[in-house]
């Protein structure tokens, strides 16, 4: 539902000298496209390096693993935590790493869109662990971006202490620029897309900057080729 | 709070904050601290000027078609689920909001740092309806724990006080026992936000940009309380100045490419979170209703001004890093919610010269801020024809028709006509006899930006003294 519209729209009109709204918009003349030199034509191996690189800047800790290791390498991290564990309901997780990873860590749940609103995000609150699979990886800034809806709730990566982002390594591109590229493409967005550059932070006090305010305190990539 | 934020008159203000030798020593290493990363930040990006032509151009294109885009966000937000109520001004937008939350029987909202909500008095009203209203911003919490004192920086809001008064106020006020490194503190917050994040009705935010493509809201936070904001509680309302839009995510990747290296030398904000509509039927959490407020509350008589191009302007706080001013006052010195250069250029049209044309007195310029602006907003120039306008006019109450018939207000920062304008300048060494400036430059020259930076000047001139 709108509403006001055509009265405040018509005020910006006349504001612009015109009678109303126009049926395009003037050309938008951008001066410079240097956005699209970074890394551009670089070989894959680069932007992977690059993006381990500036994920370490970041204060993220970075793991690496062929697919297959996924599992064993999950427990290996979650194993150093101790807790219960949240998972995305996404291929890279389900199945035989959600049952061995709930042997392992006693309490562990996939999203589950059968269940509540209330049920998941309990969950999701009590976990120690939130586990979510990243559509891209960005190497200049270190980013992922995420996919935050249906199977894989806004809540796994923000409510529990430590948020496991698995990054596929040949979803690692240069910047944002192809992140954006990526959404023009995708004809329904997700309600809920986020771009997570490290663990949540402040420099609020002081200029001081401590790491784990509201969201995760630790922040973890495993890169999978 | 509202655009005043001040109570004294302005000599009694800055004399006020001039006499405060703690919040000048935290304001100064702010701005030594924050400018340097900065610094480093875009050096390490590279095209320095290229980006900042390029983000420029994209702001003045959106207000030159805002219409269009308006009109295009909103149909796609709806579209998307969302509901969009256009609000002319503060009653209507403060209004709309309370009726949602009565709507929706809310007793408890929690907000994400949003200037236009300031602006609006919007916790103000809510509060006296009855509303628990909690800012989760560490350091907008600690401003309003700490008896609703005011942000002194739009970015960094708590950046005139320290770590032991912030110690002893959630002592006092909320039973903390701990010590005062700024760690504890934060975690100490952290579960007192937590609990109230989960039992919250409404989230409240403002929004960064507006993508009119796909209708889509975007929020800048670090905390991760934006995303909080955005994912517990049933209900959200998005509040967003009209001028905030971009029309795709292609002019979205440069806007939040040098939004953050602005304001905190950082590449990019931990968390850049991309709304577009409520929650799907079939998601599990996320509001499941979405509201957004689209605020004039003045931005188009700025609009319709010789003033237009201050509109690029994305809250970034570089202007008031540089600014040698504000390093001794503050943003308190002001007595404006948009407080250094870009207040100056843009609250007295916004907000009117009765009560607004002493500030523009705040200003040595200096023309930094235009160097470093990541939008290119004409600051300096807008300041000093403020200051011509109010020495020039002697009644200002009617100051508004008269940007629009004025030769110089027309032209300020905006591409095509400045462009012509300082051509024409360059070619006739003396005042200009035909073309824009014309009229207005028949009395006095055109003031010239200062070759070094102040900065640099401040320096060297330090150092030389240091030597003696």
């Amino acid at each position: 539902m709108i509403t006001g519209k055509e009265q405040f729209v018509a005020r910006v009109s006349s504001c612009l000298n015109r009678t109303k709204v126009p049926e395009h918009p003037t050309e938008l003349v951008r001066p410079h496209q240097m956005q699209k030199n970074y890394l551009a034509g670089a070989p894959h191996r680069e932007l992977i390096e690059t993006f381990i690189a500036n994920s370490h800047a970041l204060g993220i800790d970075v793991h690496r693993c062929p697919v297959n290791d996924l599992t064993a390498t999950l427990i290996q991290v979650i194993g150093e935590i101790d807790g219960p564990v949240i998972l995305a309901n996404d291929p890279l997780l389900t199945g035989k790493t959600a049952e061995i990873l709930g042997r392992e860590a006693g309490d562990c749940h996939v999203w589950d869109l059968g269940e509540s609103r209330e049920t998941n995000m309990n969950r999701a609150e009590r976990a120690k662990v939130g586990i979510a699979v990243a559509e891209l990886g960005l190497a200049e800034t270190g980013s992922t971006l995420l996919f935050s809806h249906l199977d894989s709730g806004r809540s796994i990566t923000l409510l529990p202490e430590n948020s496991i982002i698995i990054v596929r390594a040949e979803s690692i591109k240069p910047r944002l620029t192809q992140a954006m590229e990526l959404l023009q493409r995708t004809e329904i967005l997700p309600s809920s897309v986020n771009f997570i550059s490290g663990p949540s932070a402040t420099a609020d006090i002081e200029l001081v900057r401590v790491q784990g305010v509201h969201g995760p305190l630790e922040l973890i990539y495993i890169i999978v080729d | 709070m509202s655009i005043r934020t001040g109570d004294l008159p302005l000599k009694a203000q800055l004399a006020k904050e001039l006499a405060n030798s703690n919040m000048r020593e935290a304001i100064a290493n702010g701005q030594d601290l924050l400018n340097s990363k900065r610094d480093a930040s875009f050096e390490e990006l590279g095209d320095y000027e290229q980006w900042r032509e390029t983000a420029g151009a994209i702001r003045s294109h959106v207000l030159e078609n805002l219409d269009y885009y308006l009109n295009q966000f909103a149909n796609q937000a709806d579209a998307a689920g969302a509901h969009v109520y256009f609000a002319k001004d503060d009653v209507q937008a403060t209004g709309y909001c309370l009726e949602i939350l009565q709507t929706k029987n809310a007793v408890k909202a929690v907000k994400s740092k949003s200037m236009v909500t300031e602006e609006i008095s919007l916790n103000e009203v809510l509060e006296e309806a009855g509303i628990e209203v909690i800012e989760t911003d560490l350091g907008e919490y600690l401003l309003q724990v700490d008896d609703h004192d005011k942000p002194s920086h739009i970015v960094v809001p708590a950046l005139h006080k320290n770590r032991e008064h912030f110690r002893r106020i959630l002592a006092e006020k909320k039973g903390y026992t701990g010590d005062n490194v700024p760690e504890n503190i934060t975690r100490f917050v952290r579960q007192l936000i937590r609990e109230d994040f989960m039992t919250a009705d409404v989230g409240i935010t403002g929004c960064n940009f507006a993508v009119a493509e796909t209708g889509t809201v975007t929020l800048v936070t670090n905390e991760g309380n934006g995303r909080f904001v955005t994912t517990a509680p049933k209900t959200q309302i998005v509040l967003m100045g009209m001028e905030r839009i971009v029309p795709t995510f292609a002019e979205l990747d440069i806007m939040f490419s040098v939004l953050a290296r602005s304001a905190i030398g950082a590449k990019l904000t931990s968390y850049m979170s991309l709304i577009t509509g409520p929650k799907g039927e079939t998601d599990r959490d996320g509001p499941e209703d979405l509201h957004i407020i689209i605020v004039d509350n003045g931005r188009s008589k700025v609009l319709e001004s010789g003033f237009r191009e201050v509109l690029r302007c994305i809250r970034c706080g570089t202007c008031m890093l540089e600014c040698p001013a504000y390093r001794h006052i503050s943003g308190h010195g002001y007595g404006t919610l948009y407080p250094g250069p870009l207040g100056l250029a843009l609250v007295p049209v916004l907000a009117g010269y009765e009560d607004y044309k002493e500030i523009t007195k705040i200003c040595s310029l200096c023309g930094r801020c235009n160097e470093v602006c990541p939008v290119k907003v004409p600051l300096y120039e807008s300041i000093f024809e403020h200051r011509r306008i109010i020495a020039e006019e002697g009644n200002l109450t009617n100051v508004g028709e008269k940007f629009l018939m004025g030769g110089y207000g027309n032209v300020i920062g905006h591409p095509s006509l400045y462009n012509l304008t300082t051509k024409t300048a360059h070619f006739s060494s003396a005042a200009p006899v035909v073309g824009p400036l014309k009229q207005w430059s028949l009395d006095r020259e055109l003031p010239e930006i200062p070759k070094t930076r102040f900065r640099d000047w401040y320096a060297a001139r330090e150092k030389k003294a240091g030597e003696k």
